[in-house]
């Protein structure tokens, strides 16, 4: 390396490792934000794979055996493929699903009468497999696949029994399947006519967009902050301000009504776009389920909460955006700081996404539930599942959160700590107030 | 008891005509630091004080601490009798800060810049900044953006926001500091001519200074800070036998070091 370029070189890592804003915002942030997403991501699908564990599955078995008991063959099949089979005895279909209900069961499978003769017969009988969705989760979504999965295993079984050595699945003359699934979606006890996976698939992807847009909007909100505090202070324009016959409170909020104006254009910016994206490709996994025509159009309340969860979420990140930014002395350190105001902004919104929190590890469940910023996700899945109490309780978590960290930003405003506080590296690794 | 009846005119009249009253100031910093340790004047009103020291001497510190920054360790600071902890409110609604290098909204035209900052204050705004625009004589430029100033006018506009508004004390630190010989005659000039008819007090920090000989009534001597001497820049001169206050203030560093 040339003696010029080198000497440049060593200058810049000198200056990037010996200021620690830049070190935590660059490096500090990504090293534990993979591992963190990685842990709980890993959690999310050991929590799923658990929940399916203990999925039960019901049976309503109509059917009168004749010479072939395939009701037998499928309720084996069913065993052997490690679902824990509930019989019901209900006399009919809907006192069926109630009781599976009732029974938190995460499938009902209702054989009609002469499955088995005619199944023996070569006719294709249809059978109702109800799926009982509560969160949407990708433990429904596999739930209904393992199912699919069992069928798929018993038509094969019955057409190989019945065509002995010519039988091949491939073959595209086999006779119509046997047992022809009718699948059947069961929210908030009501029996919809589409299929789960679709109506799981729709749901998914359309609230995908919301707490990833949500997420952006508000880091993009914190940098907005962060970066109008810091240009203050690297312009010192700051310290005159401090000085005019005006509220050290005025100077804050005024700071953040603005970049609420900016925020909430942002954000109608954001999801305009995300839902011209949204709409320009179809999504792998089957037709879309129109929403508004299974009763499932999120409703005011739902949007009102989730509006407010977003709205204190901002307010939140850009109080904490100011206090970080005032440890900074110019734009470039307090963007690299705010990098950690990222690890409790992204990760809740990529881990709500995998998996609904209620079936998450108790331990995950706390630490999500104690960052504000996870309601804005709770409450966009709360759209569809219309589990409103949660998202209720965490906007009053918010709402004291938010009262407390803009209480610590005025006071902050108002000491001299606003002009003297800075990140110390070193012995001393933590914020002090020194003279500059 | 005359001569007692006497000096207690002496005080009060003393008082009346004190706006700038810091008694045993010290400001430590969490490091152990002392940036200031023990500082005591006055600044009488209508008068321009310079305050001049090496650098890291406590200067901005003090003039921060009048500006109602920074708060005292220890010791009292009023200005024309409001303390700046107890009644900094009031304080602000009677000074005018001009922080060395400081900078304006570079996105803001220079009148626009002065229109915000008359804002914050009582009275006809649109008066106030007429005579912000007259005192920074930027002529057509003034509707210029910030960003397209020079570092010389951008300093003008500056020194008009700190006056236009006119303070009962302007604490201007450092306040032709980088600025090239006419800009800073300029600055230099209007600030004194100001001040002095509208009967203004200053405060002001400098390392120049000739500036502060031409500018300043009195004159504090500050070096890690501690005040070394004060008094009129011609009294300080006798006194050190010096031709100027370049020459007082090497003989007070060195005798202080």
């Amino acid at each position: 390396m040339p003696h010029e370029l080198r000497n440049i070189v060593v200058k810049e890592l000198r200056e990037i490792v010996r200021d620690p804003r830049l070190l935590i915002g660059m490096i500090i942030v990504p090293v534990l934000m993979m591992p963190l997403m990685g842990v709980g991501i890993r959690s999310a699908m050991e929590a799923t794979e658990q929940q399916l564990s203990k999925m039960e599955t019901g049976l309503l078995n109509q059917d009168e055996v004749g010479s072939h008991d395939y009701s037998d063959t499928l309720y084996r099949l069913m065993v052997q493929n490690n679902l824990v089979v509930r019989n019901s005895t209900a006399p009919d279909t809907n006192s069926a699903v109630s009781w599976a209900l009732q029974n938190n069961l995460g499938t009902l499978v209702v054989l009609p009468p002469l499955f088995s003769e005619n199944i023996s017969s070569g006719k294709s009988v249809n059978v109702s497999v109800y799926q009982m969705l509560s969160h949407f989760g990708f433990d429904e979504i596999a739930g209904s696949g393992r199912m699919d999965s069992v069928f798929t295993l018993f038509n094969n079984r019955v057409l190989h029994d019945r065509l002995g050595n010519d039988y091949n699945s491939s073959n595209p003359y086999l006779p119509p399947v046997p047992a022809n699934v009718q699948s059947q979606s069961v929210v908030k006890g009501e029996v919809l006519n589409v299929s789960p996976s679709n109506l799981i698939n729709t749901v998914f992807t359309t609230g995908l967009l919301i707490p990833i847009a949500i997420s952006i909007v508000i880091i993009l909100a914190a940098q907005l902050a962060a970066t109008s505090v810091a240009m203050e202070k690297e312009q010192k324009t700051l310290e005159v301000l401090l000085t005019l016959p005006i509220k050290r409170i005025n100077i804050l909020l005024g700071k953040l009504s603005g970049v609420i104006v900016v925020s909430a254009l942002a954000t109608i910016a954001m999801l305009l776009s995300f839902g011209y994206y949204m709409s320009s490709f179809t999504f792998a996994g089957g037709a879309q389920v129109d929403l508004a025509a299974v009763g499932l159009t999120p409703d005011m309340t739902g949007y009102a909460l989730l509006a407010a969860s977003l709205f204190l979420s901002i307010i939140s990140a850009l109080a904490l955006a100011v206090l970080l930014a005032a440890y900074t002395k110019d734009v470039r350190s307090a963007q690299s700081l705010l990098g950690v105001l990222f690890l409790p902004i992204f990760i809740p919104a990529f881990l709500l996404m995998y998996a609904p929190i209620e079936i998450l590890p108790a331990g995950l469940q706390a630490v999500l539930y104690a960052i504000p910023f996870s309601y804005p996700s709770i409450a966009s899945k709360a759209l569809y599942t219309k589990d409103y109490a949660v998202v209720a309780l965490g906007v009053v978590y918010q709402l004291i959160f938010t009262a407390v960290v803009l209480i610590i930003a005025a006071r902050f405003f108002a000491s001299e700590k606003i002009m003297t506080a800075k990140l110390r590296w070193g012995r001393k690794r933590k914020a002090e107030t020194e003279m500059e | 008891m005359i001569t007692q009846s006497i000096r207690f005119v002496e005080r009060v009249s003393k008082m009346s005509t004190c706006a700038v009253a810091i008694n045993d100031l010290v400001k430590a910093y969490s490091t152990g630091l002392k940036a200031i340790d023990g500082v005591t004047l006055t600044v009488n009103e209508g008068e321009i004080f310079g305050l001049i020291g090496p650098n890291g001497a406590g200067k901005t510190t003090t003039l921060r601490i009048l500006g109602t920054l920074l708060k005292p360790t220890s010791g009292t600071v009023s200005i024309l009798g409001h303390d700046v902890v107890e009644g900094q409110m009031a304080v602000r609604g009677l000074i005018s800060y001009l922080p060395e290098d400081a900078g304006a909204y570079e996105n803001l035209s220079g009148r626009e810049y002065l229109a915000f900052m008359a804002g914050f204050y009582e009275g006809d705004a649109k008066k106030t900044v007429d005579i912000g625009v007259r005192i920074a004589d930027l002529k057509e430029r003034i509707d210029s953006r910030i960003k397209e100033y020079s570092k010389g006018m951008k300093r003008r506009l500056l020194i008009a926001r700190a006056l236009m508004t006119a303070p009962k004390l302007a604490i201007l630190d450092e306040p032709t500091a980088g600025l090239d010989v006419m800009h800073a005659l300029y600055v230099r000039e209007r600030v004194k001519g100001l001040i002095k008819e509208r009967g203004t007090t200053a405060v002001l920090s400098s390392h120049n200074l000739l500036e502060v000989e031409f500018m300043c009534d009195r004159v504090a001597l500050i070096d890690h800070g501690r005040i070394h001497e004060t008094g009129t820049p011609s009294e300080l001169k006798e006194k050190y036998g010096a031709k100027n206050l370049e020459e007082v203030f090497m003989e007070v560093v060195k005798h202080a070091a």
